[in-house]
Formats: structure tokens, C-alpha cells, sequence
């Protein structure tokens, strides 16, 4: 692909390139100097050379493949070398646990919400403060679904964890947001939030 | 009852069992497989709230894309990453990535070449006010490049806006294509849906008003840059000759990045639009820009511009 081109196509995903750089880093100054290092990877004359834009023809707005997959991946790659490098200590025994076990998908089922005209936008607060207190690889994985809309696949492609990890963060990540709603009594009435039974027959018709 | 309809099969890509709860999420994200869109049907059968749990999930996912959508990158490291494009030109060895962040670092703020020659300073200042002069007094006059006055931000948000309203248009003048992104049909659903989700009116063709000249194709999510929410909406005209036209409206909350007064029009003029044939126009209302591609003739573009309801007094970017 011609520099220029390259250029041009790579600077339109700053804004999300920046934003997952927010996220991981969750300080700005950080989130700085991880864009500028994801960018000077980059443009580098080899790099260029090597990339291939896989987006699908008929969807030039695609992340999937393209360029904005590709920029992702080097944010996540750069983020957690320099993690590896800063904060070597060994690993917390029930972190070890936790992650061993990241393979299972929680099997609470999500809330029942009956109050389908209301919007959501009140609560915006609120859910923006549980998703601070995720973990990285929870949040960045939300981000890559809720922001940027991309497919259990082409998040697995960017993270480099198999697409049951994936699946297995996203949904243990919205279970904890969920959790953190359904604990506010408030946006439990407003919205009219519910939780089912975990009984089988409960809700079940019949 | 069977036991399957007590614990429906489960299913996942890799054969493992899934459970109701992912289920439930994975329909929610448009991620099931065929197999298990039926798992998913017989547990509705039997669960009468599983609709609403979908629909909790699809509205938490709407609200994570709000809460985490923004913010947008700060202009200085904007205007860092944009230089470091240009440097990386210049550079043709194999450098560390360090080395190349620094040097642009550097580059930006070496003052030592200036001091060391006053008067090589002084007169690259005067040539820079004259040729600022120069391009001041030009920029009225008619050109298919951005105004010479553009920040780097806002030639960069320029050219992209221009690149997608085009090609985007371009690609959805296919039916078919356009049938699987605007899917909204009906032009009041789609007015209310977006207003509501700019938090703003968004002003569209009054179609009981101009229902025998223009036809509403359809409406659609769309991502324009530099924006978290935007919308595509897809009309077509018939021109005097009985040609199809299709014209493209987008719409999103104003990101302010070009510097457009409400009340007037103005017209993307851009190399990308020149090769492609079509006219670029952008407004902003009530906080709601809006970019509109045209492929009518010079004749007809007028009036599919009163048809989108469009300021009819010219600005000049």
C-alpha cells in the first residue's frame, strides 16, 4: 500500500486507538505516550510494506481485519509488553485461580428488563464507575464490543486469547456491570430491572 | 416435557456445552450459530422473559458504548502523530521507535537553528507573513484542495469525512448493500430514533410534502468519523432523463471540528469527490451536522437541496 494512503487510513482511527489507550492505561499522560509508540510502530517503512488491509471489499467501514484491528492489536501488544516489563511480581494466588478459570462462562442469566420504552442514558454515571473498577483485560474487551462493535472473533484476533476467553471476559465483564445496577435500587425501579430465579422452571411457560 | 426442553442442548463454537446465561448474551451480540438460534427459540418457547433479558443486554451494551466512547484524542497529540507521519518520510533506515518519537519531540522544539541565525529568523517570519497574506487574500477563490487556513486537524477531519461520505454513499447505492445497513424503513421511525439518540430534532425531507419527487430508500447506524453516534440515510430521485439518483444524508451530533456557522451551506469541494462525480454539502442545525452527497446534475442539486431541507445561503470554509 502506497505511505501516503497508508498515512491517511491509519490516522482516522486516532480517535480509537486513543480511546483504547484511555482505557488500558487509564491515565492520559500514559495513554500519550502508548498512541505515540503505537504510531511510530506503525510507520515504520517495514510495517507498511507488510500490511495488508483484510477489510471486507463491500465494507470499507469494517474493523474487521483492517486497519483499525491491526492498530488495536499493536495498542494491546505494547500495553501489556511494557505491564510485563513495569510489574514484575508474581502473581497473586487467587488472581492465579481467577484466570485459570476464565475458560467457564458465568451461568447467572441477565436481568429481565420490562420497562423497554425507557432509555438508558441516566445511568450512564453510574455504569461508567463499574466499568473503572474492571480489570484491564475486562474493560478492554468491552470497549472493543461496545464501542467499537467488533465480533467475539476480531476481538480474540486483536487480544490473542482464544475466542472462548474472549467470550468468557465480555460476559463476566457485563455480569459485574449488571450486578453494579441491579445494586442501585434506584435504577432497579426506574428502569424496572428483575432478576429471575435461578430454578430452571421458574419463568418457563407451561 | 423432555430433558432436553428442561436443559436444552448446548452448544459453542468449539463443541462445548454453552449455558442459558451465554446464550442469552451471544443472541443479544447477533452471535449465535444456526444451531443455536434453535436452542434459543425453544428456550423462548418455554421462558417468556427471555426477550427482556436480551434486550437488557443489548441496552447495556448501548450504554457501555456511550460510557466508553469517549474522549477524543487531545489535539497536541493529534498534531504529534500527524507530524510524526510527515517525519517518517524522511526516514528511510530501519530506526527504533524511541529514537523516532524523540527526534519528532525534538523537531518540534529545537530553537537552536534560530538563534544562532537572527537573521535567517527574521526572514523566514517575514516570508511566512507574506505568503500568509498571500494565501489570506486567495482563499475566497474556488479550489478542490482545503483551505489553505486549516489547522492539521481539521484538514485531516476534512479529508476523512470527505473519503467516507463518499465511499460510503458510493457502497450503498447498491440495493442489496444498502438493504442489509438501512434498515429502518420508515422515515418517521428513523427521524425519532436518531433525534432521541442525538439528543436533538433531526430535520429530514417533510415526505408527506415532497412524497412525488423523492422516495425514502432507508435509514441506518452508521459510523462517521470522529463521531460515537451517526446515522445513514439513503433517498432517491428520478432525474428529468428518468435516471435513478441516489442521494445520502448523514447525521451526527456536531464534533465541531470544521468551522461551519448554522443558518448556512457549505460545499466539500475535494480531489476524492471530484473523481468520483458527486457534490459534497455539510450543514450544521441545532447542534446536528449534516453531510449530504449528491450525485444530481447542476440543474437538479438545488432542489434536492431544498428537498433535504438545507440552508440555502452559502458559507465559505
Amino acid at each position: 500500500m502506497e505511505r501516503q494512503k497508508f498515512e491517511q487510513l491509519a490516522l482516522e482511527h486516532l480517535d480509537a486507538v486513543y480511546r483504547m489507550a484511555l482505557h488500558l492505561s487509564r491515565r492520559p499522560e500514559e495513554a500519550d505516550e502508548l498512541v505515540q509508540e503505537v504510531y511510530a510502530r506503525a510507520f515504520r517503512p517495514q510495517t507498511i510494506e507488510r500490511f495488508e488491509d483484510k477489510s471486507a471489499p463491500d465494507d470499507p467501514t469494517s474493523g474487521s481485519g483492517g486497519m483499525r484491528s491491526w492498530l488495536f492489536a499493536i495498542c494491546h501488544n505494547v500495553f501489556y509488553t511494557r505491564i510485563k516489563r513495569q510489574a514484575r511480581q508474581p502473581m497473586a494466588v487467587e488472581e492465579f485461580f481467577d484466570e485459570s478459570s476464565s475458560e467457564t462462562l458465568p451461568d447467572e442469566v441477565p436481568p429481565v428488563w420490562d420497562r423497554r420504552d425507557l432509555d438508558w442514558e441516566h445511568v450512564d454515571g453510574r455504569l461508567k464507575s463499574a466499568i473503572e473498577d474492571l480489570k484491564d483485560e475486562y474493560r478492554e474487551v468491552l470497549m472493543l464490543w461496545g464501542v467499537d462493535g467488533l465480533k467475539y472473533r476480531e476481538i480474540a484476533e486483536i487480544v490473542e486469547v482464544p475466542i472462548g476467553t474472549v467470550m468468557s471476559r465480555l460476559h463476566r465483564a457485563r455480569k459485574l456491570l449488571a450486578d453494579s445496577l441491579m445494586s442501585d435500587e434506584s435504577v432497579v425501579d426506574d428502569l424496572g430491572l428483575r432478576l429471575l430465579s435461578s430454578e430452571p422452571n421458574k419463568g418457563m411457560k407451561g | 416435557m423432555t430433558s432436553d426442553q428442561h436443559h436444552p442442548e448446548h452448544a459453542q463454537e468449539n463443541g462445548q456445552p454453552m449455558n442459558i446465561a451465554a446464550l442469552l448474551r451471544a443472541a443479544a451480540d447477533g452471535e449465535l450459530t444456526e444451531c443455536q438460534c434453535e436452542q434459543l427459540e425453544a428456550h423462548c418457547a418455554q421462558c417468556e422473559d427471555a426477550e427482556c433479558q436480551i434486550a437488557f443486554e443489548k441496552a447495556l451494551r448501548a450504554c457501555c458504548g456511550r460510557a466508553m466512547g469517549e474522549p477524543c484524542c487531545p489535539e497536541a497529540l493529534r498534531d504529534k502523530i500527524v507530524a510524526m507521519a510527515g517525519a517518517s518520510v524522511e526516514d528511510d533506515d530501519d530506526d527504533d521507535d524511541a529514537r523516532r518519537v524523540a527526534r519528532s519531540n525534538e523537531r518540534t522544539r529545537d530553537r537552536h537553528f534560530w538563534i544562532r541565525s537572527p537573521m535567517m529568523s527574521a526572514a523566514a517570519a517575514l516570508l511566512i507573513l507574506v505568503a500568509g497574506a498571500l494565501v489570506w487574500q486567495s482563499a475566497s477563490f474556488t479550489n478542490r484542495n482545503t483551505p489553505n487556513h486549516f489547522t492539521p486537524t481539521q484538514t485531516s477531519y476534512f479529508n476523512r469525512i470527505s473519503d467516507f461520505a463518499v465511499r460510503e454513499h458510493a457502497r450503498c447505492c447498491d440495493d442489496g448493500i444498502a438493504k442489509g445497513k438501512l434498515v429502518k424503513l420508515d422515515i418517521h421511525e428513523v427521524t425519532e430514533y436518531f433525534s432521541q439518540a442525538f439528543g436533538s430534532r433531526v430535520i429530514v425531507p417533510d415526505m408527506e410534502r415532497v412524497a412525488g419527487q423523492i422516495r425514502f430508500f432507508g435509514g441506518g447506524d452508521c459510523h462517521v468519523p470522529s463521531t460515537d453516534r451517526s446515522g445513514h440515510l439513503r433517498f432517491d430521485v428520478i432525474s428529468p432523463d428518468g435516471e435513478r439518483i441516489s442521494l445520502s444524508l448523514f447525521v451526527s451530533p456536531d464534533p465541531g471540528l470544521l468551522p461551519m456557522e448554522e443558518g448556512l451551506i457549505y460545499e466539500l469541494e475535494s480531489e476524492v469527490c471530484a473523481a468520483a462525480g458527486t457534490r459534497l454539502f455539510a450543514w450544521v442545525r441545532d447542534g446536528i451536522q449534516y453531510l449530504f452527497v449528491s450525485e444530481a446534475s447542476d440543474e437538479m442539486c438545488a432542489q434536492v437541496r431544498g428537498l433535504m431541507q438545507a440552508p440555502t445561503t452559502f458559507g465559505s470554509l
